[in-house]
């Protein structure tokens, strides 16, 4: 079948299966970004926003997005142009193999945007959901409160 | 992608859906936002019938009370200004503890009450309420509503076989209302559920002791006569005689997350701060 979305900004026309997740379907289509986790929207790895919320794009059938707006980690930042919120994560050294970090800036991104001055109970709950064996919990956590603030300066 | 998926479609009405769950390819199911869904142990699925076009998202207080569409998201039900208020306090509180944030911006309460399990935080607060479902069904060929109370136990439950929810009613009258829940971590399940409501002096009191197997999601009408008894003004010693009351209702359900003596005596003081908490007491005990 045909879906029609609106891909980091970009109108696209993609032929998926009925039974295609949209996980499969963006990295099909060269937005590896998004990473494949538990595959049970469990981990929070497969992250992206659908028309501005954060959803487990591992359980929403590509079809299901048909006439929607995603956004992915590549519509925030690439290496030349970081976003804040990829900045304030390197900077936290919450990145170290970095399979969770596109989940988790997606989700920040989203935080940020409903609420510009989170707390760190609103950062550990907006986390819960998100894995990281590597560098534990609390250094996304800090790299929240310093992308909250760095967005605030990208602002001003 | 372990789904066997056949046929995808999005009617644009109510009918339309109804009609298409019969035909084939079967088993055929309707689809919301997928968190149940779209998960492993639905490979056996061949249609799917997405109710999005049904846009089924309206919160909106109604004489008095609030209508709220199957569609609507959890993390729609606890940022909807209809539902601020103390009347509604449980409702947002068991949205709220559901999963994380990515899930409650897919799960759906229509999904929610679909799903063949009485467990988890929401039916105790909807039962709480008074919560009335609007539904469609095709019944001999024609779709028929009907508005029926939310079903307790599977018995009732029979009624929501093929059928369409469209809508949450909570009813008006209710004054306050509160959850009460405990898991081992904020993002488990919890163990045991309770929530009670206050609707002027009637009082209603809805627990689930969870757990696969656990009995169904309960009314416990002993203890809400005792408290509604009161009238409002609760008794010096209403702490040690609602327990006692709420012990004797309670059956003890056990598993490999608690015993059952612990769960019974849990849910206890969870009803017990729940009606604390409606009556604007301290919540101890
Ligand atoms: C990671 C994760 C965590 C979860 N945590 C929780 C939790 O904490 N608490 C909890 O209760 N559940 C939890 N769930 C289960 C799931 O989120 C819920 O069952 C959810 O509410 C289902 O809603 P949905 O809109 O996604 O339904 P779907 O998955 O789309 O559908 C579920 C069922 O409902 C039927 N259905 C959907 N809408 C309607 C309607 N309007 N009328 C009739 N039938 C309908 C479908 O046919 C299907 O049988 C979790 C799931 C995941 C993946
Ligand atoms: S891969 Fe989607 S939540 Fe884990
Ligand atoms: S950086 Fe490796 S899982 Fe988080």
């Amino acid at each position: 079948m045909k879906i029609h979305l609106l891909v980091n900004g970009e109108p696209r026309e993609w032929e998926c299966e009925v039974h295609e997740f949209l996980t499969e379907a963006l990295r099909r289509h060269g937005l590896v970004g998004t990473k494949r986790g538990c595959e049970d929207g469990a981990c929070g790895a497969c992250a992206v926003l659908l028309d501005g919320r954060e959803v487990p794009s591992c359980i929403v059938l590509a079809a299901q997005a048909d006439g929607h707006e995603i956004t992915t980690i590549e519509g925030l930042g690439d290496p030349r142009h970081v976003h804040p919120i990829q900045a304030a994560f390197v900077a936290a050294t919450a990145v170290q193999c970095g399979f969770c970090t596109p989940g988790m800036v997606v989700a920040t991104k989203e935080l940020l945007d409903h609420n510009p001055t989170p707390s760190a109970a609103d950062a550990r709950r907006r986390l819960a959901g998100h894995y990281c064996r590597c560098t534990g919990q609390i250094k996304p956590i800090q790299a929240v409160l310093d992308a909250a603030e760095r967005v605030k300066g990208a602002q001003t | 992608m372990y789904l066997a998926l056949e046929d995808y479609s999005r009617p644009q009405s109510i009918e339309a859906c109804l009609r298409l769950l019969q035909q084939p390819p079967q088993p055929a199911a309707l689809l919301a936002g997928g968190t149940d869904l779209n998960v492993r142990g639905h490979e056996e699925l061949r249609r799917v019938i997405d109710l999005q076009a049904l846009a089924m998202t309206e919160i909106e207080a109604l004489e008095g009370g609030v209508r709220i569409g199957a569609g609507s998201t959890l993390r729609e039900i606890q940022e909807a200004p209809a539902l601020q208020g103390a009347p509604h306090a449980a409702l947002r509180e068991a949205a709220a503890a559901f999963a994380n944030v990515a899930i409650q911006n897919r799960s759906t309460i229509g999904g929610r009450i679909a799903v063949e399990r009485p467990d988890q935080d929401l039916p105790p607060a909807l039962a709480a309420l008074g919560a009335r479902l609007q539904i469609y069904r095709l019944i001999n060929g024609v779709v028929e509503e009907q508005v029926i109370d939310y079903p307790l136990g599977d018995a009732a439950r029979a009624v929501l076989r093929g059928a369409l929810i469209r809508a949450v009613e909570i009813p008006a009258g209710v004054t306050r209302s509160a959850l009460r829940r405990l898991g081992r971590t904020a993002v488990d399940r919890p163990l045991a559920t309770v929530a009670a409501a206050r609707a002027g002096e009637q009082v209603r009191i809805a627990a689930n002791l969870q757990g696969p197997g656990a009995a169904d999601l309960r009314r416990l009408s002993r203890s809400e006569a005792l408290v509604t008894e009161w009238r409002g003004r609760l008794p010096e010693n209403w702490r040690s005689r609602l327990r006692e009351s709420l012990l004797a209702e309670l059956n003890p359900y056990g598993d490999a997350f608690a015993g059952g003596e612990y769960r019974r005596d849990l849910s206890a003081t969870l009803a017990l701060r729940a009606v604390a908490a409606i009556h604007g007491e301290e919540e101890t005990g």
